[in-house]
């Protein structure tokens, strides 16, 4: 065990040592900046859309009162509150209608809001004492009390310690309701609110047969048991429930989000792709040095599984440190994003988290490990005098094979971004017949000019003949190496495809989205005029 | 008393197929041939190009697999040893100087020494690698990269990496094959007096005449057998 430890500790010595040669030789520094490059756009993309949908999560909860909430113009089932009980969830009802409120002689149109023990089960209240100073509860009224908002008790000239009349009860005015977060955004909810307490409302008499009431169980829990209880409770939702969560707590903003992490992830997959293509092409140098070590260690005494360790913790080495690279540069991306583009959504955005660094690190050894892995494979197969003569890759794999895992790689990667299946598989389908289409002209170009060039009645001074030769020599060297040049011309290319492409779209997606607004389309409205305003309101217009 | 035999080969064959306008040739490289050394006998293999001596020198240090017949290092059989076994045969007994030198350019002189020694876990790889440099007269240059060090350097610095593990059998492959004569000649000597204060056995493969001549026995490849030629 011991002899292990130490003999892995040397690896990891022997992999260090090397990874900071080449790295001050110049052997890894256009692979490594390629790699930064890909972690910085992967995690700047994912940092800013956790923190908006994170946003939106924190926004959803707080409008629902709760991570999920069944709603229903009847009494919620008994089953699906036991459901609850059985997963561990905690739940709350609630119980909201239009009603007159009577104070004195007036009587206003009310918002009744009935919630029982323990709302709110996400967020928290503010009351206060007067409409003006309050303090941040979690509580509700209690029995014979009412909370009520500031436009109601100005409505009705109501003070705290008042009596109101909600159907055959009386409840005092214990505090008004400065804040309530699951008002939520209806914009018809005109009428102003009254918070009361859900054991009152029997004695309100205010529900009967044929009344308007809108009844909602509200739950809280772990995101998994919400999962579960979600997947389980929306097939049986009967004629008049609904099930809202989170995530369509705001359904405009979603939508926006939505658009915004396909066109954010397909950039940051761009430059992923091209990244790629540049650390496919930038690791010759570091698979060369790298294998002419692995030949010296072979011939010095090394074991062959030394030799693969050493290979798989400098790999490691080079992946792990240009994630965390690539993890800081995406961080400040974020902020910039975060500063042009968050505002959009959100008015503050909460802090990042742990997740888009697990994935930038986790995306940077699987490309790393797609570039080196194919070498890996090689070297089983090579003794030190194979490597020694130089008798090297070449013959002992086929191009395809040696870029069919980073192939695959950029091909999950696709998917993972797009959040689309037909999206993912029209850009692969497109990458796939561009590859096709370029492996053709290049044949053809490449067999056009060899024959051109190989023709006798070429003539001419010395110096053209020179000339002349100098190209047949590069034409036939084409020839030779034709899967190779053609993986670079594939790579060249897709990198202006992709960079085109990108620009075109950024350009298509606003004019798409202006044309999607008539250009009279108005951004401010002004409800509840009366006829006799009318001409005031079109004056100020 | 005679030396016990340090390498050996039996009956050794090698053979290996060129692929030439898409017909397979077989070509024989070595026929039967058999060597015996012993230990602290400096040997030269010389021979025309393509006459199979680096060949022979790789299957002699493991780094080949023959044909048919064996290779025994230090009365142990060694050719039919897989890649690992002899891996470990060549890290406990074996050194390595090279025409081409192969020092790490990422490496530096001090690193490119080091490396053999870190291999077998050696606890002094830095004081000994130090000093080994210091025998080739390379002190001054331990923190320099082989592409700041001239060609005689880089060889220095190959002959101290090689006897810096204290090895039973020092191969080299024209190890003046890449430096002008004057260099040449002093790389020899330093060759040789390492040699002989480390009191290795000694196998070089040379076209050097003048080296050979430096060698007690001097074995000449043709048409894949060895012929002893003189005996200094």
């Amino acid at each position: 065990m011991n002899a292990m430890n130490l003999a892995f500790k040397l690896n990891v010595k022997l992999a260090w040592t090397q990874t900071l040669s080449l790295w001050r030789a110049g052997a890894i520094r256009v692979l490594v900046f390629a790699l930064v490059l890909a972690v910085a756009s992967i995690t700047a993309v994912s940092f800013f859309t956790q923190r908006v949908e994170t946003a939106l999560n924190q926004q959803g909860s707080l409008l629902l009162g709760g991570d999920l909430a069944i709603s229903s113009d009847h009494p919620v089932t008994d089953q699906f509150e036991k459901r609850a009980e059985t997963l561990g969830i905690t739940t709350v009802k609630t119980y909201e209608f239009p009603s007159m409120v009577v104070y004195g002689g007036a009587n206003q149109l009310t918002e009744i809001k009935a919630v029982g023990p323990g709302f709110p089960l996400r967020g928290d209240l503010t009351i206060g004492q007067e409409a003006n100073t309050g303090h941040v509860v979690k509580a509700t009224p209690k029995v014979g009390e009412a909370w009520v908002e500031p436009r109601l008790a100005h409505l009705l000239g109501l003070r705290v310690g008042d009596e109101v009349e909600v159907g055959a009860r009386k409840l005092r005015v214990s505090a008004i309701l400065l804040r309530e977060p699951s008002r939520g955004g209806d914009m018809f909810s005109f009428a102003p609110r009254l918070m009361m307490n859900a054991a009152d409302l029997p004695s309100t008499k205010l529900i009967q047969f044929g009344s308007r009431v809108k009844y909602q169980l509200l739950l809280a829990s772990a995101p998994k048991s919400i999962q579960n209880y979600f997947a389980q409770t929306q097939p049986e939702l009967s004629r008049g429930e609904k099930i809202e969560d989170v995530r369509n707590a705001r359904p405009e903003i979603k939508s926006a989000l939505d658009k915004a992490q396909q066109f954010l992830g397909l950039s940051a997959m761009v430059s992923v792709i091209l990244a790629m293509v540049a650390m496919l092409l930038s690791s010759l140098p570091y698979i060369k040095q790298s294998l002419d070590t692995f030949a010296l260690m072979r011939c010095f005494g090394a074991s062959q599984h030394t030799v693969l360790q050493v290979l798989a913790i400098q790999t490691l080495f080079i992946a792990f440190f240009s994630a965390v690279l690539g993890v800081v540069l995406g961080f400040c991306a974020q902020f910039v994003l975060a500063n042009v583009a968050g505002s959009l959504f959100l008015d503050v955005l909460p802090p990042v988290t742990a997740m888009p660094v697990l994935v930038g690190i986790l995306a940077s050894l699987a490309m790393m490990f797609a570039v080196v892995l194919p070498h890996v494979w090689q070297m089983r197969n090579l003794t030190a005098m194979n490597i020694l003569r130089r008798e090297t890759l070449t013959e002992s794999i086929s191009v395809q094979v040696k870029f069919l895992p980073a192939a695959l790689v950029m091909g999950a990667m696709v998917f993972w971004q797009a959040h689309d299946m037909k999206l993912a598989l029209s850009t692969i389908l497109a990458i796939s017949i561009l590859c096709v289409a370029i492996i053709i002209i290049s044949y053809g170009l490449v067999s056009l000019t060899n024959r051109l060039f190989n023709q006798s009645f070429f003539s001419g001074s010395f110096g053209q003949r020179q000339v002349i030769n100098s190209i047949k020599i590069g034409v036939l060297s084409l020839k030779h190496r034709f899967s190779l040049s053609t993986v670079q011309m594939i790579g060249f290319s897709m990198g202006l495809m992709v960079l085109i492409l990108l620009a075109l779209i950024r350009g298509d997606l606003i004019r798409n989205w202006q044309a999607s607004l008539p250009l009279d389309a108005p951004n401010r409205f002004v409800i509840n005029i009366q006829t006799s305003a009318s001409w005031w309101s079109k004056s100020f217009l | 008393m005679q030396s016990p035999p340090v390498v050996q080969a039996l009956d050794l064959n090698y053979e290996f197929v060129s692929n030439f306008n898409s017909h397979d040739n077989h070509i024989r490289i070595l026929q039967g041939l058999n060597l015996t050394i012993v230990a602290g006998e400096q040997v030269a293999i010389v021979g025309s190009s393509g006459s199979g001596k680096s060949t022979l020198l790789s299957l002699l240090a493991g780094l080949d697999v023959p044909t048919s017949g064996s290779v025994r290092i230090q009365s142990q059989a060694f050719s039919n040893l897989d890649e690992d076994g002899r891996a470990a045969m060549r890290a406990k007994s074996m050194g390595f100087v090279f025409q081409s030198f192969q020092l790490l350019p990422s490496l530096t002189a001090l690193e490119n020494v080091m490396l053999p020694l870190q291999l077998k876990s050696h606890p002094d790889a830095k004081a000994l690698s130090l000093e080994a440099l210091n025998k080739v007269g390379l002190s001054n240059r331990v923190q320099h990269y082989p592409k700041q060090l001239s060609g005689g350097e880089q060889q220095r610095v190959a002959i101290a990496r090689a006897f810096a593990t204290q090895p039973a059998i020092l191969f080299a492959d024209e190890p003046t094959g890449n430096l002008d004569n004057a260099t040449g000649q002093l790389i020899i000597d330093l060759l040789f007096k390492m040699n002989a204060e480390a009191g290795t056995t000694l196998v070089l493969v040379t076209h050097d005449v003048h080296l050979a001549n430096r060698c007690q026995r001097q074995l000449k490849l043709e048409n894949g057998v060895l012929n002893e030629l003189a005996t200094a």
